[in-house]
């Protein structure tokens, strides 16, 4: 039997909460992701992609049907989870437009994402000065570490670190949000479209970081992507949804040759 | 002198009417709701304190702290039963503004009923006062000043420096991405409702302790603290105490200048001449148009 990091077992969600009059945007959905691996999710506008997403991390709910996850010692049902609860058994998610805390710096931005971020009360940090200092300190250490492996020594992000996030460039604020989910450690990170939208280079640099957590931390990656050069250099396996339903799965070089695929994406 | 004399009076109400638009703002900047119901909250805390004070015969000092826990503890109440039902429903942001308005109009009615629709006294001594070059503030104004600008600056500290200040901005900057960083934020929503609450309790009971109360005085407060927090710049947790001050003193420039019937008249269409010209207020940031 092979080990997954997610198995999803019949699930079905209608598109509006009318459920008995709403056609069904997945029915009776059943796929296994692979542990360790990276997994790329295309499909075409509509097909059910984010959605699928939002309902792993329980900002949507489902009509019926199971999502398990492995976390090591016991299979969890994440539909009887919270949105909040994920973080804390390593599920870590970036957002296609929305991932960053805009009005916040850099190094804010990046400490949110550590796990003992919220773990300190207001008093210990007003009235404790020296305890919550050691903690602060060894955070930003963290975040600094975190920063230079992905990015280098002299990287931007630390240099700036405590610019605005806002003031940071579309690509850069991609980079600060996979950097993020870095904090903490994940088993299972969710990216959705990390490189659309972003100059060339910073694809590049993306589709590095990404493999670099795959092979250094073995972290299972599910990354929703239509660049087939992003998929080509980053996914270990290739799943393609159409119409809330499961198309093809294989490895990326033949779900991007599969007639289906291209007649979808390129129209030949 | 009268007309700095009449600064001073708009400085110490201005700041009550910034800690009353912070109120607003922590839970207009969390949530998103414009919270109407804000202004029952302002009227209740004087009548709890009046219930403990006159007819309980409880010492000040508890009876201050008792009021302004009952008033936090109705604030909680509002959201866990009407807001996060709604919340949860994902019903739109008028729904939620419309119970809002029937928050106030049941908590009015309520209070009307069991206390009367007549104006209370809740200090009938001839307030004390303190004087100095000529100019004249009286204890209650000294009551309203220190109070609004303690809790301000506790707040402040709590924003800037602890992780429960990161929550609030983290929450008031992207209320999705947060769920994801591990915050429950149903339960933050309560508790900014309840900070929200003691906020505006002590602005309800410093102004009512001045100036009496009646069921009605809410209103009238929570459309100053509207206008202070969208003068302030919407979406910033500065933006109201600049708002509030404002409002304070351009009131005071206004009984000056014309008359205190003028103050709400003015104080609108000052609001107007923002929303035409700097509908980002003083703070907020501008949208960009494309």
């Amino acid at each position: 039997m092979s080990k997954y990091i997610l198995k999803i077992n019949d699930l079905t969600k209608s598109f509006t909460s009318d459920k008995d009059k709403s056609p069904l945007l997945f029915d009776s959905l059943t796929i296994e992701f692979p542990a360790g691996a990276v997994i790329g999710l295309m499909g075409t506008n509509g097909a059910g992609k984010t959605t699928l997403f939002n309902i792993i991390s329980r900002l949507v709910d489902c009509d019926k049907g199971n999502i398990w996850y492995d976390n090591g010692d016991k299979q969890i049902d994440l539909l009887k989870l919270k949105a909040n609860v994920l973080k804390g058994i390593g599920i870590g998610r970036l957002f296609q437009d929305n991932h960053i805390f805009a009005d916040m710096t850099i190094l804010d931005n990046l400490l949110i994402g550590g796990e003992d971020s919220f773990g300190e009360t207001p008093f210990i940090t007003l009235f404790k000065r020296k305890k919550h200092k050691e903690k602060e300190k060894i955070r930003v250490a963290k975040a600094k570490m975190i920063l230079t492996e992905l990015f280098g020594k002299d990287n931007y992000f630390w240099q700036n670190r405590n610019n605005y996030a806002s003031e940071l460039s579309y690509g850069q604020q991609r980079l600060l949000g996979i950097a993020r989910l870095l904090m903490s450690d994940h088993k299972l990170l969710l990216l959705d479209e990390p490189t659309a939208g972003v100059h060339p280079e910073i694809r590049e640099m993306i589709c590095e970081v990404i493999r670099k957590i795959n092979t250094s931390k073995g972290v299972s990656i599910i990354i929703i992507e239509h660049n087939f050069k992003v998929i080509e250099v980053t996914a270990d396996e290739c799943c393609f949804i159409d119409q809330g339903e499961i198309a093809a799965v294989g490895p990326p070089e033949d779900i991007i040759g599969n007639p289906i695929v291209r007649k979808k994406y390129i129209g030949i | 002198m009268l007309l700095i004399q009449l600064l001073i009076n708009g400085i110490i109400m201005g700041a009550v009417y910034s800690l009353a638009s912070l109120g607003f703002a922590i839970v207009y900047n969390t949530t998103k709701i414009f919270h109407i119901g804000y202004s029952a909250l302002y009227m209740i805390a004087p009548y709890f304190f009046w219930q403990l004070y006159t007819k309980l015969g409880l010492n000040i000092s508890l009876s201050i702290f008792v009021s302004i826990i009952l008033t936090m503890i109705i604030s909680i109440l509002i959201d866990k039963t009407i807001y996060q039902p709604l919340f949860i429903k994902k019903s739109s942001s008028n729904v939620v503004t419309i119970s809002s308005i029937g928050v106030v109009t049941i908590i009015v009615n309520v209070i009307a009923m069991i206390f009367g629709n007549e104006t209370k006294i809740l200090n009938s001594d001839i307030a004390n006062t303190i004087k100095f070059s000529g100019m004249i503030v009286t204890y209650p104004q000294v009551y309203q000043f220190i109070s609004s600008i303690i809790i301000i600056i506790i707040f402040f500290i709590v924003l800037k420096k602890t992780n429960l200040g990161i929550i609030i901005r983290a929450f008031s900057n992207n209320d999705v991405l947060v769920q994801i960083m591990g915050i429950n934020i149903l339960r933050t929503r309560l508790l900014l409702f309840g900070i929200s609450g003691i906020m505006i309790a002590i602005a309800g009971l410093s102004i009512s302790y001045d100036v009496g109360m009646d069921p009605y005085i809410g209103m009238p407060m929570l459309l100053n603290v509207i206008v202070a927090f969208i003068i302030g710049g919407i979406g910033s947790f500065a933006g109201p105490l600049i708002g509030g001050f404002f409002i304070g003193v351009i009131q005071a420039l206004t009984i000056w200048m014309f008359s205190s019937k003028w103050q709400s008249a003015i104080t609108f269409i000052i609001l107007i001449i923002f929303l035409i010209f700097r509908p980002q207020g003083f703070l907020g940031k501008k949208e960009r148009e494309v």
